[in-house]
């Protein structure tokens, strides 16, 4: 296992001394603070038309947890759609166009070990990237009371959903040569898997309802709101123990197509 | 000293530790790698030598347990590779041609980084990265990113991967290749150093280097094996006949006077007051080129240059490529 993390740690590494790591973490940190300063916007204006005038009918309180949480962490997620496919893309398919896959597997390593050992290394710098979210909920309790066990909930159901779309992403590049080919084709599948979720969703059923059910943006949807349905979290554990089961067999198909 | 401390060999010399039987390696219809079968012994450098395209790099990579082939199987210190790979592969080092490395660590780090994953922790690990940049003069570029290192040094780097734990066993995939004559002298010397306690397969372009340093090479071409033999008696079959060129200086009327010279040529380049400088030009086997020089010298020319144009292994490796190989 020391192996796996001292892969793991490269990996990092790596990250936080390119350009690229960089590039990421400023992206994911705008645009989820756009996110999180517009929806405080948002609330802030339901919160003033919901006070009521003197002599007007009393309106219903406004919810911090529908109006700003739930959508925060959903936003948050689709904005993982686009940003792990350059966290993932250089895990395997960039190691084998440089060669240093084939050095790597000439070490005596197990395919396992270098498979966990990427995907471990991707997972903490989208830790990382998760931080800023913390950063943001801490922000908000230190204005408000936004509940703590409804934040968590969705912390770690965004943690889960993060884990499985990094899963998928090092499955992908395990399968092509070259970085660009990965971030496009892991991209192109998670936007899919986005639109079949929301094409098929409203009203559907049966394949339709199943198609949809395998979206992980949809899947993703109660555990923004907090609650943990354990449906999903199966759902979630399953994609990344499958997508990791896949690599390890790609990385085994590699050395069989060469 | 222990006077016959020379020739004794360290123990397990002769043991082989690389034994490749039969590969067949088909990507579709093309058949890269044809019932390759060779084994290489500690003791022993083994060359491994072919035109581009010739399966050398396919072989290696199935060698190394990147490729698994269509047929065939690979045994590294008596296991199979693909079985018992993890555990076998700490007896190999492997260098790829252009050592591929992350530019964003740097060179001491890199190697620290390669000796933790090739199990080697705390004191074992100072030593073998002390072992290693000493041996490979590393020092002035320790801290160096290694996506700032000359060519040369990205080889050193390169080297120092495949012997940080010491591995028995090194698959050196042209080694050479982009350094300068003083770095090539210096390798080669290393090489040399490593001849009697490790078994050493050698992929080279440089057949000059085959020549001085191994002790047996295997020709590929088109995937089979043509040739596996020492690279001297691999000379003896292409030294029949060589293309000579020579320049000779002197007085007399025609240099091959007298002499019955086969195709060669005599021409006169230059006229330098009594004397003339002339250049002889054709295909020559052994006997001829004794004789030839034996009956200039005779007759008084100066010898001002000798060349041949191809040297006796690359006449042969040519013979072999191109003609045993198969222009099918």
């Amino acid at each position: 296992m020391r192996e796996v993390w001292v892969l793991a740690g490269r990996e990092l590494r790596s990250f936080l001394r390119t350009p690229l790591g960089y590039a990421i973490l400023a992206v994911y940190a705008l645009v989820s603070g756009l996110v999180f300063v517009t929806l405080l916007f948002i609330l802030r204006e339901q919160m003033l038309q919901a006070t009521p005038m003197p002599g007007s009918p009393r309106l219903p309180a406004v919810s911090l947890q529908l109006t700003l949480v739930a959508p925060y962490f959903y936003n948050v997620a689709s904005l993982l759609l686009f940003v792990v496919p350059f966290v993932t893309m250089r895990a395997f398919a960039e190691e084998r166009r440089s060669r240093r896959l084939e050095v790597l597997i000439s070490y005596p390593l197990r395919v396992w070990q270098l498979v966990i050992g990427k995907f471990l290394g991707a997972v903490g710098f989208t830790l990382l990237l998760l931080a800023v979210s913390v950063l943001h909920m801490i922000l908000l309790a230190l204005i408000s009371a936004p509940g703590a066990a409804a934040v968590l909930g969705a912390l770690l159901g965004l943690l889960l959903f993060a884990l499985a779309l990094v899963a998928i992403g090092v499955c992908v590049s395990s399968l092509v040569v070259g970085q660009v080919e990965a971030a496009v084709l892991t991209l192109g599948l998670f936007l899919l898997s986005a639109m079949v979720g929301g094409v098929l969703r409203p009203g559907a059923a049966g394949l339709g309802r199943l198609i949809a059910n395998l979206s992980p943006l949809y899947q993703y949807q109660s555990l923004s709101a907090g609650l943990l349905a354990p449906g999903s979290l199966l759902f979630f554990a399953s994609i990344i123990v499958l997508a990791l089961a896949l690599t390890i067999r790609g990385v085994d198909l590699i050395k069989w197509r060469g | 000293m222990d006077p016959t401390s020379a020739s004794v060999r360290p123990a397990g010399a002769g043991e082989s530790l690389l034994e490749a039987e039969h590969l067949t390696m088909d990507y579709g219809a093309v058949r890269a790698v044809d019932d390759l079968s060779f084994s290489v012994a500690r003791g022993e450098i083994v060359g491994f030598l072919g035109p581009n395209g010739a399966g050398k790099t396919t072989a290696m990579r199935i060698l190394v347990g990147y490729q698994v082939p269509s047929a065939g199987t690979v045994r590294l210190a008596g296991g199979d590779i693909f079985r018992q790979g993890a555990t076998l592969k700490r007896q190999l080092g492997y260098l790829p041609e252009n050592p591929p490395l992350y530019g964003e660590m740097r060179v001491g780090e890199h190697l620290a980084w390669t000796a933790a994953l090739k199990g080697l922790r705390g004191a074992a690990r100072e030593a073998a990265l002390t072992r290693v940049r000493e041996m490979l003069g590393l020092q002035e570029v320790w801290q160096r990113l290694t996506q700032n290192l000359s060519r040369g040094f990205r080889q050193r780097v390169g080297l120092a991967q495949c012997l940080i734990a010491d591995p028995p066993l090194l698959i050196l995939d042209e080694p050479a290749t982009g350094l300068d004559p003083n770095q090539i002298h210096d390798l080669r010397a290393l090489l040399a150093t490593w001849r009697e306690e490790k078994a050493i397969l050698l992929s080279t372009h440089i057949l000059a280097e085959a020549l001085q340093l191994c002790d047996r090479v295997l020709v590929l071409s088109r995937g089979r094996l043509v040739a596996s033999e020492s690279p001297q008696l691999l000379a003896g079959r292409g030294a029949q006949r060589m293309r000579t060129v020579i320049l000779v200086r002197g007085t007399g009327r025609d240099p091959l006077e007298g002499l019955d010279g086969g195709t060669l040529v005599a021409r006169p380049e230059m006229r330098d007051g009594p004397e003339t400088l002339w250049r002889l030009e054709g295909e020559m086997d052994r006997a001829g080129r004794l004789a030839l020089l034996g009956h200039l010298v005779a007759r008084g020319w100066d010898l001002v240059e000798w060349s041949a144009g191809l040297s006796a292994l690359e006449q042969a490796f040519r013979k072999l490529t191109l003609e045993e190989g198969g222009e099918a």
